[in-house]
């Protein structure tokens, strides 16, 4: 899976989580401000990412992501 | 400063209320210090252990009664709640209590068809308190674990705090949810049509419903609840002066609203300004130092947070900001960096930010905010917002 799909697959979760459409994720919007994720969701959100993207993610990393450009700039940097 | 003497008396006293409804009228069944461990071999809890639930309500009981603890990181459980109801399955005659979250948590993330193939008919007893009640999470619960086997009954409502060491009322009938209409007089802001019967006194222990002159109120009648008995604490640790206003002549003023009926309790609301959310507790200020950070702070409080229900998902905080006049652009940016800070500190999303002019938020002539008076102004649509 290249980067760009890793970001479709994030932001498809990010929808659904949030209750969003995908077309009004952006990347400055901030995780819990702007898209109400809050940490029960927080977690949900991560074990999404893990689950679809087969990936792990760290408590150390999963803390440093406040908004949704720094889970595509993790995801890309995966 | 919980006794040891009321750390047992508890323990004994939850027993009692727990273990009745599987004993014959008048056997001495119940009343044996062993009697937990003859209906149910362990307990599944994803409680945190700091929490008085998972502290006393899981731990102390099993490591009394030699009942099994399984035990889930709560993280754990907020990842992947389906978990919790596995282990439920697996474990043999179980019992589980947790906030009314942790049930509404499964609602949310969990379908009939997730729960395929569970056998949750081993579940004695679903005990739900340390929060508000709500009868549509339980019914929600029910019709999600209707293949399980899962019995309506096993739901136990019950109600506790830390200063009463755990348990204060406890559903002895076995019936399930009983509820009645919410009634006249009951806190709007809960969100509630219906309010549970969260059971009656557990052994030894009274509950009186008092009102603001302290004269004891008539069955139906809304009032603090006040309890007395050997559970209930000995203070606060090294805080006379909190000690004093709760604990008074032997009755802990609990500083939640609620009437009996039928010698049962039903809880309606709140004096003290806690927020509950997710059954956890957390003092207003907490979200006042960071909201008013973001203004600058300049000595007068200018700021009330507050909780509101509107539905099943339980309270959400709102933040009142008394500020000059702004235009709407300044205003959005101030709100987004609450929201941030907020959310930073705390993983809290705000349910509302309320812009007001300065001099709107309510305050004693001392200068502190009163936001009992605040949070009714919002309810009832009387806040005058800038936007």
């Amino acid at each position: 899976m290249n980067a760009d799909d890793k970001k479709h697959v994030a932001t498809e979760v990010l929808a659904e989580i949030s209750g969003n459409a995908k077309d009004e994720i952006r990347p400055e919007m901030d995780l819990v401000a702007d898209l109400g994720i809050d940490s029960p969701k927080a977690l949900q959100l991560l074990v999404a990412l893990e689950d679809r993207l087969e990936i792990e993610i760290s408590d150390e990393e999963a803390a440093k992501l406040n908004t949704v450009g720094d889970i595509y700039a993790f995801l890309g940097a995966a | 400063m919980i006794p040891h003497r009321a750390a047992v008396h508890n323990g004994r006293a939850s027993d009692l209320a727990i273990g009745a409804p599987w004993s014959r009228p008048g056997s001495a069944f119940a009343a044996s210090p062993f009697a937990a461990s003859q209906w149910a071999e362990a307990m599944v809890s994803w409680l945190p252990l700091h929490h008085d639930m998972g502290l006393v309500g899981c731990l102390f009981l099993c490591l009394t009664r030699g009942l099994d603890l399984w035990l889930l990181n709560p993280t754990t459980f907020l990842a992947r709640p389906k978990l919790w109801l596995e282990n439920l399955g697996r474990h043999g005659r179980c019992f589980a209590p947790a906030p009314n979250f942790g049930y509404q948590l499964c609602v949310e993330r969990l379908s009939p068809e997730d729960l395929a193939g569970l056998d949750l008919s081993s579940w004695r007893a679903a005990m739900t308190g340390a929060e508000m009640v709500r009868p549509e999470t339980v019914r929600d619960f029910l019709e999600l674990t209707a293949g399980t086997g899962f019995r309506p009954e096993a739901f136990r409502p019950c109600y506790g705090l830390a200063e009463g060491t755990l348990a204060v009322t406890f559903d002895a009938k076995g019936q399930g949810l009983r509820t009645l209409p919410l009634p006249a007089g009951a806190d709007s802001g809960l969100g509630l049509a219906e309010v549970a019967c969260v059971g009656e006194p557990v052994t030894d222990t009274e509950v009186r419903i008092a009102a603001p002159d302290g004269s004891s109120l008539a069955p139906g009648k809304i009032g603090e609840v006040q309890v007395r008995g050997p559970s209930v604490f000995a203070g606060y640790y090294n805080d006379r002066e909190a000690t004093a206003d709760t604990l008074v002549d032997g009755w802990l003023h609990t500083g939640d609203l609620g009437f009996l009926e039928g010698g049962e309790l039903y809880l309606t609301g709140r004096t003290k300004d806690v927020l509950i959310l997710h059954g956890h507790n957390l003092m207003p200020h907490e979200l006042e130092w960071l909201a008013e950070s973001a203004v600058g702070g300049g000595g007068a409080q200018r700021c009330g947070a507050f909780s509101i229900a509107r539905g099943a998902a339980g309270e959400e905080p709102i933040v009142v900001l008394e500020v000059e006049r702004a235009d709407s652009e300044t205003l959005a940016a101030i709100e987004h960096d609450v929201r941030q800070r907020i959310g930073r500190a705390l993983s809290l999303p705000l349910a509302d930010v309320v812009f007001v002019r300065r001099g709107k938020i309510p305050k004693t002539t001392s200068g502190k905010v009163q936001r009992r008076q605040l949070r009714q102004l919002y309810l009832d649509g009387e806040l005058e917002r800038l936007s």
